[in-house]
């Protein structure tokens, strides 16, 4: 009775191991042979911006469609200079190269910065294995850690069975351990059923754990885009320098005759012009105003003999700044 | 002699199943414990831009004349667990002629509706490791120009460690040209993007 249940208990024990065993090879298959499932490529995710949809360590699996079929929504693998990575689209727009696609990892803020070619799309992700569990703590327990000890204690066990050849009975908790001794076990197997199990789940783990680790391609990054934008530079206004012309016509007199100060403003406006005569001990200023072109003219009649000087100013105004005229010498 | 068998044999086993055991080991204590980015790295990537994640008015400058030199300091920051690569993108110069008043005309300012302030003003971007807001030894001085003739983008691939900032300094420059008074009441936006990515080339 209590045998039976033992030995229906290892029957289970060992489908586990199998189980496990399978889940471990069949995915490392399929991905060295993507046709097996009918697909056309296989990449193991090798960051997290696909998260939550595709995990670290995940399998994915590519089918080649045509750059039509493919769709807002779907997610596909793409190859650049840098590597292949898996994203999904967001837009899809024509142009003059064909047709774009904007993609964006699930888990980034923001879509990838530039457009991808339809040409460089490899295939639409059919489908994916979550074997990236293997590199969360639990996976890691159950594909290695857990094995291999089962495994140490086993051949530990068989060993003590192996080299225990008294022949004296063990009763209690001794016997539970150890067995119950008392004759030499004859026939006896180092690498029986279990621990070859054992063994393929230790391999076929370790191989898939280390699988990224050689992974040519990679199936998406991580981006993120900040701003700063609304940046402005205004610039001032100042006031830009004129400058001021005066002629004297003619330039030598006599008396009773006049004289023509005139000249101009540039830039051209209408402004008072103010024009001072002096000479060695008389001066006076008259105040004239520019026409729009910047123009002005006065008529002058001296008093008296000498010579003057003549010149002519403008104080300025909220563009430009005042200028003075150079000095011009009239004799009479 | 042939008793010792089973027993060699039983440890080449255990060794044989610990060489696989310490690859797989290797491989998901390497992948939970670092962040190096190169080949297999869980966790995150974010970019902070003087402390945030939102959009970062560095100038509002409204009165510059010629010798002015505004200049700001952008703080990138890697707030992620993972390493990063930065490129500057969606660089956009849009200038404003604002008004035009009679001296920028008689200067020869013929384009009532088109600004001309980037064509006069300088800029410098450099990334300053030393984060002290000035050129030193050392520090990458990738653009310097007029600000008209910024590029859309700068593909800097400048690491960003997890955990690190970097400092770029846009550093304005109105050195006195024949042609300022033509930018008179301009105006220019500048609109810059910053991209950490966890690959080059992107």
């Amino acid at each position: 009775m209590l045998r039976g249940k033992v030995k229906a208990l290892n029957l289970v024990a060992k489908a586990i191991l199998v189980l496990v065993c399978l889940v471990l090879i069949i995915p490392g298959v399929i991905r060295l042979y993507p046709s097996l499932v009918g697909a056309d490529g296989s990449y193991i995710v090798l960051g997290g911006s696909m998260e939550p949809t595709l995990s670290l360590g995940d399998l994915t699996f590519t089918e080649k469609v045509e750059t039509a079929e493919i769709d807002v929504g779907d997610v596909v693998a793409v190859k650049t200079d840098s590597g292949i990575y898996t994203h999904r689209v967001i837009e899809k727009k024509e142009s003059d190269e064909g047709i774009l696609f904007r993609l964006k990892g699930d888990a980034n803020e923001d879509p990838d910065s530039s457009y991808v070619n339809g040409s460089e799309i490899i295939g639409k992700t059919s489908f994916s294995l979550p074997i990236g569990y293997l590199f969360t703590k639990n996976g890691y327990i159950l594909a290695v850690a857990a094995p291999l000890m089962l495994l140490a204690v086993a051949q530990a066990v068989k060993i003590n069975k192996l080299y225990d050849t008294r022949k004296r009975r063990r009763g209690g908790l001794k016997a539970i351990l150890l067995g119950k001794g008392g004759r030499r076990r004859r026939k006896f197997s180092i690498l029986d059923t279990t621990s070859i199990l054992l063994l393929l789940i230790l391999v076929a783990g370790g191989t898939n754990m280390m699988a990224p680790y050689f992974a040519v391609g990679s199936a998406g990054f991580f981006t993120d885009m900040e701003s700063s934008s609304s940046n402005v530079i205004g610039a001032a206004t100042w006031r830009v320098s004129s400058s001021i012309k005066c002629s004297v016509s003619p330039l030598s007199i006599t008396l009773g005759q006049n004289v023509t100060i005139s000249g101009s403003i540039n830039p051209a406006r209408s402004a008072e012009v103010t024009i001072g005569i002096s000479n060695a001990t008389w001066s006076t200023i008259i105040k004239v105003t520019s026409n729009s072109y910047g123009t002005y003219s006065y008529e002058w009649k001296p008093d008296s003999s000498g010579s003057y000087e003549v010149k002519a100013s403008w104080e300025g105004d909220s563009s430009y700044k005042g200028a003075s005229s150079g000095t011009t010498l009239v004799v009479m | 002699m042939k008793k010792l068998m089973p027993l060699a044999a039983s440890i080449a086993l255990i060794l044989m199943a610990s060489l696989f055991a310490t690859a797989g080991s290797m491989a998901y204590f390497n992948d939970s414990e670092t962040s190096n980015g190169s080949t297999f790295t869980a966790a995150s990537l974010d970019l902070n831009v003087d402390g945030g994640d939102i959009n970062v008015v560095k100038f509002t400058v409204g009165n510059m004349v010629p010798g002015n030199q505004p200049k700001g300091t952008f703080t990138l920051t890697n707030v992620g667990t993972t390493n990063g690569f930065l490129d500057l993108e969606s660089i956009v110069v849009t200038d404003y002629e604002n008004v035009r008043i009679e001296p920028e005309i008689s200067a020869g300012d013929t384009t009532p509706n088109i600004g001309e302030l980037s064509s006069v003003v300088n800029l410098r971007l450099f990334i300053d490791y030393g984060c002290d807001g000035w050129i030193s030894t050392g520090d990458n001085v990738f653009f310097n120009g007029k600000v008209n003739t910024l590029p859309g983008n700068f593909e800097l691939d400048e690491p960003i460690n997890a955990a690190s900032t970097l400092c770029i300094v846009a550093l304005f420059d109105w050195w006195s040209t024949p042609n300022d008074n033509l930018a008179m009441t301009d105006s220019m936006a500048l609109n810059i993007g910053f991209e950490l990515a966890q690959t080059t080339g992107q």
